[in-house]
């Protein structure tokens, strides 16, 4: 990834090099160089602009993919976990378990399979 | 055969048994017993007792009791919820970080985690060509003041920073670091990723885990309930919502995008040599197979004539005049 991002800033170098070995090694290695480009202040400008027009075009907020797609999971693949969470839940906060019981581990059991469901749904939606 | 072996032990033993099985011929008479040496006598048991019992104490006074029991954790909740596996580009055995995510979560850090977290290991300098361009992290190391001299006054004095320099921290002690966060002490950020069962999965669980808390758990008053902490309450509050930083590539700076922007930028820190290294493995392999198929060639080659040679008896031919 780094290649790619930096490869704008290395494309003016590949096509200086007049020796044929060296742009034929470069092809083979791309190389990768931390100056800004000479011409370095039109790109900032136009950086500068891009942000600036989306500020005004999405005014309000991102809105997160994670929590639709958990919730789906919830409902589909764990939600015998979801239920076993419910009925703990129920039962605790009427004060029927036993002292000093809590829900953790049916809480862990959703989480754990809610997790293991989403994950690769949500990472595919990132950047 | 051990006689034979060793002739003088044996003789010797033989010699020190002697008085023994004379004495035990005449046990009844009390003189045998009259002098049972120190380790039979009272003072011995008295001391040894007082050893024994010095000791215990001894040691309790420097460690502390140990009959007591100890603190641990056996519950699902005291351990924390195991983060699961998330897919992150760089897990291949052959992938990079991705570069831009290190590049956001830089931004993520500066404008969210600084504000507690130090990154003391990380200088400017390292930004370079990671994440960004060294005119780019030159003007950011200028933004911030720097403690420097002496001079030739013998006065320290304010410079702005330099890429030699390393981040600022927020805080300038532990204590001060405690005093701001409620005695939680806000860990430095630099190898995060490495000092975590879970590593990164654990980073990024945690920054989008936190929740309310299920029935039944009591929280220590200004704790927060995560899951993935271990024991659940986490002095620090959730901290990422959606929209907190605006990124320039123009990423939608959700939560969840956030919270993996930083996770792999905290990655970068703690491995900074990473794509370096699987660039090294690739290279490794491509050394070791070439050098694999060369000797196995070389090998074909040298044994080829003596693999391929054929021994051949050639019987004489029966003479004109033998018993055929």
């Amino acid at each position: 990834m780094a290649i790619e991002n930096q490869q704008n800033a290395a494309a003016p170098a590949v096509e200086e090099s007049t020796s044929l070995f060296s742009s034929l090694v470069s092809f083979f290695v791309p190389t990768a160089h931390a100056e800004a480009p000479e011409e370095s202040e039109e790109p900032a400008e136009e950086g500068g602009d891009e942000p600036a027009e989306e500020e005004e075009e999405e005014e309000e907020e991102p809105e997160d993919v994670a929590p639709a797609i958990r919730e789906e999971c919830e409902k589909g693949q764990c939600a015998e976990h979801v239920h076993h969470f419910a009925h703990c839940q129920e039962k605790v906060e009427a004060g029927n378990g036993f002292p000093g019981e809590d829900c953790v581990e049916e809480f862990f059991h959703v989480l754990h399979c809610v997790d293991a469901c989403s994950a690769p749904k949500i990472f595919k939606k990132l950047a | 055969m051990l006689s034979s072996a060793f002739p003088r032990l044996i003789s010797r033993a033989g010699a020190r048994v002697q008085p023994f099985s004379k004495a035990r011929f005449t046990s009844s008479s009390q003189s045998t017993t009259s002098t049972p040496g120190f380790f039979g006598s009272k003072t011995a048991i008295a001391s040894s007792t007082l050893l024994a019992t010095g000791s215990l104490v001894w040691y309790n006074h420097l460690y502390g009791i140990n009959l007591l029991p100890e603190a641990s954790a056996n519950s699902a909740g005291e351990n924390g919820m195991h983060p699961t596996r998330q897919p992150f580009e760089h897990y291949g055995p052959f992938e990079t970080f991705n570069h831009a995510s290190i590049r956001r979560g830089y931004q993520v850090y500066r404008e969210v985690c600084s504000a507690c977290h130090s990154l003391d290991r990380i200088a400017w300098r390292n930004l370079v060509g990671v994440s960004h361009t060294v005119d780019e992290a030159k003007a950011m190391a200028e933004e911030v003041e720097y403690t420097d001299g002496p001079n030739d006054e013998g006065e320290m004095f304010q410079r702005p920073g330099k890429l030699a320099d390393y981040m600022p921290a927020p805080y300038p002690n532990e204590e001060a670091a405690r005093a701001g966060n409620g005695g939680g002490l806000p860990p430095d950020l630099s190898l995060i990723v490495k000092a975590r069962h879970g590593a990164a999965d654990y980073i990024y669980s945690l920054l989008t885990g936190y929740c309310d808390p299920p029935a039944g758990v009591k929280l220590a008053e200004g704790m927060n309930y995560n899951p993935y902490f271990p024991g659940g309450g986490i002095a620090m509050a959730r901290v990422l919502f959606d929209g907190l930083v605006e990124y320039d590539d123009g990423t939608p700076a959700t939560t969840s995008q956030m919270a993996k922007d930083v996770t792999v930028f905290l990655n970068w820190a703690a491995e900074p040599e990473h794509d370096q290294r699987k660039k090294m493995g690739l290279q490794a392999l491509i050394i070791l197979s070439t050098l694999t198929a060369i000797s196995l060639y070389v090998k074909r080659f040298k044994w080829s004539y003596l693999k391929t040679r054929k021994i051949v008896y050639d019987p004489p031919k029966p003479a004109r005049h033998g018993p055929l």
